[in-house]
């Protein structure tokens, strides 16, 4: 029975109790790099699960133009991982797995798939034109899906955008 | 009707275990077994753990019946060692306690196995876990130029 490749081929309630018990986001994107089948059930646990409060978006300690570092309010450290800002094609840039993360860590899920998509490309409009510094995002999108807010700090000048 | 205070069960090699019927009862899954067909003095097969497993399953089960008072303090110790296994061991534990299923125990190993990747990256997970990268170089490039910070 001690057969140690197995756990490559762990079954998907397994993987996901492990999962359950990383720290959000950076041990959870080492995972997924481990194999596909680790990837998928770390992409299905980020989908399903949403009781990771939103990460605030910081500037990287480097102050690179085209990362962004990700704040986590309830461990009040920074997530090793960082945001691209992405400049590719938008096909690569929904199916990249940062983004994924970023769906699931950060905005927590949005069930309602046209709201999703609505609120990916809001992002990516504002990530991509206007150099957010940080975002915040009130109430939960979930159980409030017409009444959340998300406040980013963007632009050179530090101006304020509220979304509502 | 019969309420017997041992259980039998067999392992997937052929050894017996003699246990309290309330250690049994920690598993779910023979606990079904035991209210669905109540068998007197039967022997319960557990096919898909062998005997060093089961023994070691069954050696968690009697410490949390018999600990349910002790303090937290202990009681964590105890599991912490527990789990302080090699990584087949974990494996065959981990597979034992979701077929028997053992919630605690499940949480238990999860717990460890995510603590593993503290510090790690994942060529070093996989080679922790005997792990095949089954991505593409593609893949693999995507990855690493999104997530460098990763792999270092």
């Amino acid at each position: 029975m001690a057969s140690v490749s197995g756990w490559g081929q762990l079954p998907d309630r397994i993987l996901h109790s492990i999962l359950e018990y990383m720290v959000p986001t950076d041990e959870r994107v080492k995972f997924s790099a481990v194999c596909s089948r680790w990837r998928r059930a770390a992409r299905e646990h980020c989908r399903e699960h949403t009781s990771t409060p939103p990460l605030l978006l910081f500037p990287t300690p480097d102050n690179s133009g085209r990362r962004r570092s990700l704040y986590n309010v309830t461990r009040k450290t920074l997530c090793q991982s960082q945001l691209w800002d992405e400049e590719d094609s938008e096909e690569e840039y929904s199916e990249s797995d940062e983004e994924d993360w970023k769906e699931g860590e950060e905005e927590e899920e949005i069930i309602d798939s046209e709201e999703r998509e609505a609120f990916e490309r809001r992002k990516r409009e504002t990530v991509t034109d206007f150099s957010i510094q940080k975002g915040v995002l009130f109430m939960d999108p979930e159980r409030n899906p017409n009444d959340y807010v998300l406040m980013v700090v963007y632009g050179s000048k530090e101006s304020l955008a509220f979304i509502k | 009707m019969a309420f017997t205070k041992k259980v039998t069960l067999k392992s997937s090699d052929g050894e017996l275990f003699i246990i309290d019927r309330a250690v049994a009862l920690q598993s779910r899954t023979i606990q079904y077994v035991l209210e669905d067909t109540n068998p007197v003095d039967a022997i319960i097969p557990v096919p898909a753990v062998d005997a060093r497993t089961l023994s070691k399953v069954l050696e968690y089960c009697k410490k949390h019946l018999i600990d349910l008072n002790t303090d937290f303090e202990d009681y964590s110790k105890w599991d912490k060692d527990f789990v302080d296994a090699e990584v087949w061991m974990l494996y065959d534990l981990i597979m034992a306690a979701d077929y028997l299923h053992i919630p605690p125990l499940i949480d238990l190993i999860c717990d460890k196995i995510a603590s593993m990747f503290k510090g790690q990256t994942p060529d070093k997970i996989r080679e922790i876990f005997n792990i095949d990268n089954d991505f593409s170089k593609e893949e693999e490039e995507d990855f690493k130029k999104k997530s460098g910070w990763a792999f270092k």
